[in-house]
């Protein structure tokens, strides 16, 4: 695996990941984590909450505090309508893509 | 001898006791990670994000809440949760930096008197000492004048904390 070359590409394919976990679910940090881990795509917190934040700023996704039963209110993510409309335009975007990758070349 | 410091974690209702060199280790982390979040709008957030997870992650670690956090619990919270911004990479040394772009500033960190000869250090790459010296040996030829100087560029230079904010503060203006 070429690592240095598709680290630029998993670190830009990142946040359209996490648009497709929140899309199902609320969800909280951990399980974005937890979701990734094991795949390629495996990321961690320090990456993560800076991420989280930039794309709140941006309005495609949306928090509330929920209770937890072990310690403070956790932060719950979920898509906004504008998270939603781009997780569309991506996949879209990616089928097409991908259509196009495999029909060039041998 | 062992010094316990007492340490609240964003809301976390329960404080953490930890060991000096625990505490450290946590002070140094966000620390850094305040520094690469420079310039981020979502600076104070992410950082309570953090603060947040590193207290999940030691209550999950801890069996009692009576027990000391060590230097081994925080750094396995801390691999856990890796390093912040996009890549952890450390900015490009300053050499390659284009000199246009920089800007005077005072340092705090090993600052003698106000930290103008940090800041002049930094910003012409050359050792304190010898700025101190410079400056010492101008201010006794120029029968003090030099002192004025010294005082005028103490009240009207920005201050940072420390030589890798001053470092930051180049990245963030690069944008």
């Amino acid at each position: 695996m070429n690592d240095t070359k598709f680290a630029a590409l998993r670190k830009g394919l990142l946040e359209f990941l996490i648009l497709g976990i929140v899309s199902s679910d609320a969800v909280y940090a951990a399980d974005i984590i937890q979701r990734l881990e094991g795949t390629d795509m495996a990321t961690q917190e320090g990456t993560l909450y800076p991420l989280l934040s930039k794309m709140r700023r941006e309005g495609l996704l949306d928090y509330e505090w929920r209770e937890s039963a072990s310690g403070p209110p956790r932060k719950y993510y979920r898509l906004t309508d504008a998270g939603r409309t781009q997780l569309r335009d991506f996949r879209a975007y990616w089928a097409a893509l991908t259509g196009l990758i495999d029909t060039l070349g041998t | 001898m062992h010094t316990v410091i007492t340490v609240s974690l964003s809301d976390h209702a329960q404080p953490y006791r930890t060991h000096e060199d625990a505490y450290d280790a946590l002070r140094r982390y966000l620390d850094g990670a305040r520094v690469s979040l420079t310039g981020d709008p979502g600076q104070a957030e992410v950082v309570a994000d953090l603060e947040q997870s590193i207290a999940e992650k030691l209550a999950g670690r801890l069996a009692s809440t009576d027990r000391v956090v060590s230097g081994a619990d925080i750094d396995a919270a801390l691999a856990a949760i890796g390093p912040v911004g996009d890549t952890g990479k450390d900015p490009a040394p300053l050499t390659d930096r284009p000199r246009g772009r920089r800007r005077l500033c005072r340092i705090r960190e090993g600052q003698e008197i106000a930290g103008v000869c940090m800041g002049l250090a930094a910003y012409a790459e050359l050792r304190v000492d010898w700025v101190r010296t410079i400056f010492v040996l101008l201010t006794l030829v120029s029968v003090g004048l030099f002192l004025i100087v010294y005082i005028i560029l103490a009240f009207w230079l920005p201050v940072v904390d420390t030589r890798k904010d001053w470092v930051a503060l180049l990245d963030c203006q690069e944008l």
